[in-house]
């Protein structure tokens, strides 16, 4: 008996690796939505970034923090695709993707109050 | 079960009908296993669901803004009645400081310093500081808002809002800022501590800065200097030499002409604020056993003029040619108080409004006065005024 509890495979079928590949689509690009409204308002004034590392790009220039920014979740999605043979790929687009949708809208209405 | 009928002279029997397919009602369900290699058609309903999750992601962002946006406690409610308005700030956090330039429209209220376009009635947070006392006071023209933190622990500094722009700075190296800046135009001017000339002693200094150029300069430096104004290309403040009654100082930095007016004779007088209305300085003070008096020095001609004589008046307020002020018959006369505008340096003195309550602050933009009332019955608060022509 293997010590470690094992991930089991529960494959997709093709609407869900359709909607797994929508889903990664959607999340790339509100990433890019994030980093151009968060340019925008530290541009503006009303914002600082938070996140540590991102700051450090921001400071570099907007070529390298987009740089560093898309290419990690470019990375990252091309990595749930690779394994979209498991439910838990499509889980985690979800809960990405949702959370990110939530952050984007927050931050449009919020840019266009300033 | 029928017998399959076999005979060398019967008709041959008809092959077996193939399983019935169920027709996919619903399509494969999402985690369904598929055939093992991706579907290559383009399936509506995996796009729907994406969509949705996008919708109910962006649903949840939005509710959480709306939710975040009602807990805010420094938003004020704004009416407007033609082309007045009516600012009445929570409850708990009274306007303070009041500033008009254009359709800005920006006071202080705790630690919140808010804007208010005369136009739209849209309100903008501009800052926030972390103690209403961290707020030094601000300044508004028709294109900056300026105000002062003066905390080290609140982000201290200039802090500029372009109103064109959109955009929020904090002037770098304005940290030793004192009092409230100035604006004018695109123009502002402040005192901040500093080494004195020949890198003395410590003293004051008043900057004077081009802000759409982003230019500054040093105007004077002295053991004490307050209250900034600007007008153009003049810039007035009030100087306290050490042992000698105070001088308001006026230059003007186009023609390198100075003036230096005494606003009283030595004495108890307390002078309550300057500003200048074109090239016509403006004072207010106080008299022990007199009252207040608002009285105006035309730079050109040197005429010295008493704008009003009253129990109590306010700070004067002015933007081009225009000067207003608040005054009163005194404590022990109501609670009512009566603003009047000039229009200098020749102009007679004009009621502007009449209000239930004490007029703490004016402040005047082209033909708008913004006054900002206390203690009233009806109202407290900040209210707009039109000037008659």
């Amino acid at each position: 008996m293997s010590p470690w509890p094992r991930v089991h495979r529960v494959p997709l079928g093709p609407r869900g690796r359709q909607a797994l590949l929508w889903l990664l689509v959607e999340l790339w690009a509100l990433n890019v939505a994030d980093l151009l409204l968060t340019r925008h308002v530290i541009g503006l004034g009303f914002a600082s970034e938070s996140n540590g590392v991102m700051s450090y790009f921001l400071q570099q220039g907007t070529v390298p923090a987009a740089a560093f920014k898309i290419g990690v979740v470019t990375v990252g999605a091309l990595l749930l695709w690779r394994l979209r043979v498991y439910r838990a790929a499509l889980v985690a687009a979800v809960l990405l993707t949702g959370v990110f949708a939530a952050v984007v809208a927050y931050q449009v209405f919020w840019s266009l109050s300033l | 079960m029928p017998e399959v009928l076999k005979g060398a002279g019967g008709a041959a029997a008809p092959p077996p009908a193939p399983p019935l397919a169920a027709p996919p009602a619903a399509g494969p369900a999402l985690g369904a296993a598929g055939s093992g290699s991706p579907s290559s058609r383009f399936d509506v309903r995996a796009l729907a669901w994406a969509l949705v999750v996008l919708a109910l992601g962006a649903a949840f962002g939005a509710g959480g803004y709306w939710y975040e946006q009602s807990l805010a406690s420094w938003r004020p409610t704004v009416t407007r009645d033609g082309r007045a308005l009516q600012v009445a700030t929570p409850q708990r956090l009274p306007a303070r400081d009041l500033a008009l330039g254009g359709d800005n429209l920006a006071w202080t209220e705790g630690p919140f310093t808010v804007l208010v376009d005369l136009r739209t009635g849209h309100r903008k947070l501009l800052g926030t500081a972390r103690r209403a006392a961290d707020l030094q006071g601000l300044s508004a023209s028709a294109e900056y808002v300026a105000w002062s933190v003066g905390s080290p622990a609140a982000a201290p500094g200039v802090w500029v809002y372009s109103a064109e722009g959109r955009r929020r700075q904090r002037l770098p190296g304005t940290e030793g800022v004192r009092g409230a800046p100035a604006v004018s135009g695109s123009r502002a001017a402040w005192v901040e501590a500093g080494p004195g000339a020949g890198g003395g002693e410590a003293s004051e200094r008043l900057i004077f800065a081009d802000l759409a150029a982003g230019r500054r300069s040093l105007v004077t430096s002295g053991p004490s200097l307050e209250w900034p104004a600007l007008a153009g290309d003049l810039v007035a403040w009030l100087a306290r030499p050490p042992g000698r009654p105070p001088v308001i100082e006026v230059r003007d930095l186009q023609a390198q002409r100075a003036w230096s007016i005494a606003p009283y004779a030595a004495g108890q007088t307390t002078l309550l604020g300057i500003a200048l209305a074109g090239r016509t300085l403006v004072w207010s003070r106080l008299l022990p056993g007199v009252g207040g008096q608002v009285l105006a020095y035309d730079l050109d001609t040197a005429a010295v003029r008493v704008l009003a004589s009253m129990p109590e008046v306010s700070a004067p307020a002015a933007e081009g040619g225009l000067a207003a002020w608040a005054q009163s018959d005194g404590p022990g006369a109501g609670r009512s108080s009566r603003v009047l505008a000039v229009r200098l340096p020749g102009g007679a003195a004009m009621a502007v409004a009449e209000v239930d309550g004490r007029v703490v602050h004016v402040a005047v933009s082209g033909n708008t006065v913004a006054l900002l009332v206390e203690g009233g019955s009806s109202f407290s608060g900040i209210r707009t005024v039109a000037v008659p022509r």
